[in-house]
């Protein structure tokens, strides 16, 4: 199966590590298209640490010391310019974190950093497909200016989808998209992860293993730095590997 | 047991109002010390820049009914003048710099550097003020006055005020950069501080955006600690407001002469009482003091009145409206 499907991301030999502590130790994975690429592991095992490394976010922070490769669409992402990979690769986080200011706002500010002189029907346009696609215009009811931070904590985690996808990412990082939500947005957040990989590549990093079963396609799972399985959805869930079923036990 | 307790209760009160009795009772005490200038001068005491301490060795005279030395007379306005002229100099110099200083220092010095550079501004803090005068007098007057202020004469004297003839180096400029670097480590203190406590999600969420360092500390200055770096700056602009030693040390200390251009030597509310008053206290009418205290009172109003709108707007949650609030 892994022969049909074409690799967007190859992660080669990839070390992160500060001053004391190794924290990712030479990792090689692939990133699928078109499917939901999950990273599973305890906390601390560096799955977070993974997905900054692929969008250079670990570049902000100078105590970070990464080596080995990242290719994206053939390109080594560090000749790629930051700016550009950020938008191409995005990364919604764990915790909601809508800027304050109106909704539309918010979807806008990528666009608008872009420098971009856009129309205001074309921007209109953009920001109100982003918002269809994250799933959140039709609760909002057309109302655009309320603040994104008065949403509810499930709306604001699809603002902050929303705001991502108006760059037109390849890739969609999610860091733990719904951890800090209630049940019912969570199942939310599920049906459009499903949805969103029509479009695009998902890389999604959780703990969480029903979220897991219900929406990846490749699972992976991440212990101390390195990876102990790889392996398709199904697979990995009857998988034999140890530390699987330790962490599979733990997980339940 | 319970009549100790009762001291104990009774010291902690002490020591609670303590602070706004001190400083309810220095102002009035000021305030009080100056009734007779107001009855002298009257409003004349904002109108006028002149400030002559009148014949003191002569029979006094009685204006308004109140005693004063011949020829007295006592305006504000060169004071106030280079009062407002240097703190708004030392904030235009010292915002900038504190705001580069933070961008430096959030978003591309490592860790461990960050800490040492930050407690490194704070250091300057506290350097005595009269040592920042020396300092002033002994190297950056000749500076300003042998290359800075020529050239600025020069090639600069299209911009009003620029143009004129260079004194001596000390005045207005001097005043402004020694006072901004007083204030620097206040305004980069609060800038930085308020930085920290933006959450790392906000910061990182603007990176993944694709947003450069630039227009994240743009952002972040503009919206998330915009009150801070209002506040902060204010706070400085409070501390430039009464700075006296240094001041007086490289501003000129002029009385009567209007500055004629931005290297005229000035002189400051806070400077003028410190070097007037040994004179003052001949005066065997007190007039000359009155006219001292009067000083005080306005910059203690002005001084006061930043200071408190910088902490409150320093002190408000520069957070609002981030998570569903």
């Amino acid at each position: 199966m892994e022969e049909k499907v074409e690799k967007i991301i190859e992660i080669k030999e990839l070390k992160v590590e500060t001053k004391n502590k190794v924290i990712l130790d030479g990792v090689d994975l692939n990133i699928f298209k078109n499917s939901v690429n999950t990273i599973v592991g305890p906390s601390g095992s560096g799955k977070s640490t993974l997905l900054r490394s692929l969008n250079r976010l670990l570049d902000m922070d100078p105590s970070m010391d990464v080596s080995g490769d990242v290719i994206f669409e053939k390109r080594n992402i560090v000749d790629i310019d930051p700016v550009e990979l950020r938008r191409e690769v995005g990364l919604v986080f764990q915790k909601p974190n809508p800027f304050p200011m109106s909704v539309y706002d918010n979807v806008a500010f990528g666009l608008r950093i872009q420098g971009k002189k856009l129309k205001k029907d074309e921007m209109d346009k953009m920001i109100n497909q982003a918002l269809e696609d994250a799933d959140l215009i039709e609760e909002l009811g057309g109302n655009l200016k309320q603040g994104g931070t008065s949403l509810s904590g499930g709306q604001q985690q699809r603002l902050c989808i929303a705001r991502a996808l108006v760059l037109r990412p390849k890739v969609l990082m999610f860091d733990e998209p719904t951890s800090a939500l209630d049940p019912i947005a969570k199942g939310k957040i599920v049906d459009l992860i499903r949805a969103l990989k029509q479009k695009y590549t998902v890389i999604l990093v959780t703990h969480d293993m029903n979220l897991t079963r219900k929406v990846s396609d490749y699972t992976n799972l991440i212990y101390e730095g390195k990876f102990v399985a790889k392996g398709t959805g199904s697979e990995f869930f009857e998988s034999e590997i140890e530390e699987v079923r330790d962490f599979l036990a733990e997980a339940d | 047991m319970k009549a100790t307790n009762r001291i104990f209760n009774f010291l902690t009160f002490l020591m609670a109002i303590v602070p706004a009795v001190a400083l309810i009772s220095i102002f009035v005490f000021v305030f009080q010390e100056s009734l007779p200038l107001w009855k002298f001068s009257g409003l004349s005491f904002f109108t006028t820049y002149l400030w002559n301490p009148g014949f003191q060795y002569q029979q006094p005279i009685i204006v308004h009914g109140i005693l004063a030395p011949p020829g007295a007379q006592f305006g504000l306005d060169l004071f106030l003048l280079g009062t407002l002229s240097t703190s708004a100099l030392a904030i235009l110099i010292a915002f900038p710099i504190s705001f580069l200083i933070t961008l430096n220092v959030e978003l591309y010095l490592p860790a461990g550097i960050k800490k040492f550079t930050v407690s490194m501004i704070e250091l300057f803090a506290g350097i005595p003020s009269v040592v920042y005068g020396l300092w002033g007098i002994i190297v950056l007057e000749p500076i300003l006055f042998r290359s800075v202020e020529p050239w600025m004469a020069q090639h600069l004297s299209f911009v009003p005020g620029l143009k004129g003839e260079i004194y001596s180096g000390a005045g207005l400029i001097a005043s402004g950069i020694i006072l901004s670097f007083m204030i620097i480590p206040i305004v980069t203190s609060v800038i930085v501080n308020s930085f920290d406590s933006v959450p790392k999600e906000v910061k990182e969420g603007l990176f993944s955006l694709g947003a450069t360092k630039w227009e994240v500390g743009k952002y972040l200055t503009t919206s998330y600690s915009r009150a801070s770096t209002v506040g902060g700056t204010l706070l400085g602009l409070g501390r430039a407001l009464g700075e006296t030693m240094a001041v007086l040390m490289v501003s000129g200390a002029v009385t009567n002469i209007l500055p004629a251009s931005f290297y005229s030597a000035t002189n400051t509310m806070a400077a003028a009482i410190a070097s007037l008053l040994d004179s003052a206290l001949t005066d065997s009418t007190r007039m000359n003091l009155a006219a001292l205290a009067a000083l005080g009172v306005v910059l203690m109003a002005i001084s006061l009145t930043v200071s408190l709108i910088g902490r409150k707007i320093a002190g408000r949650g520069s957070l609002r409206g981030y998570e569903g609030d």
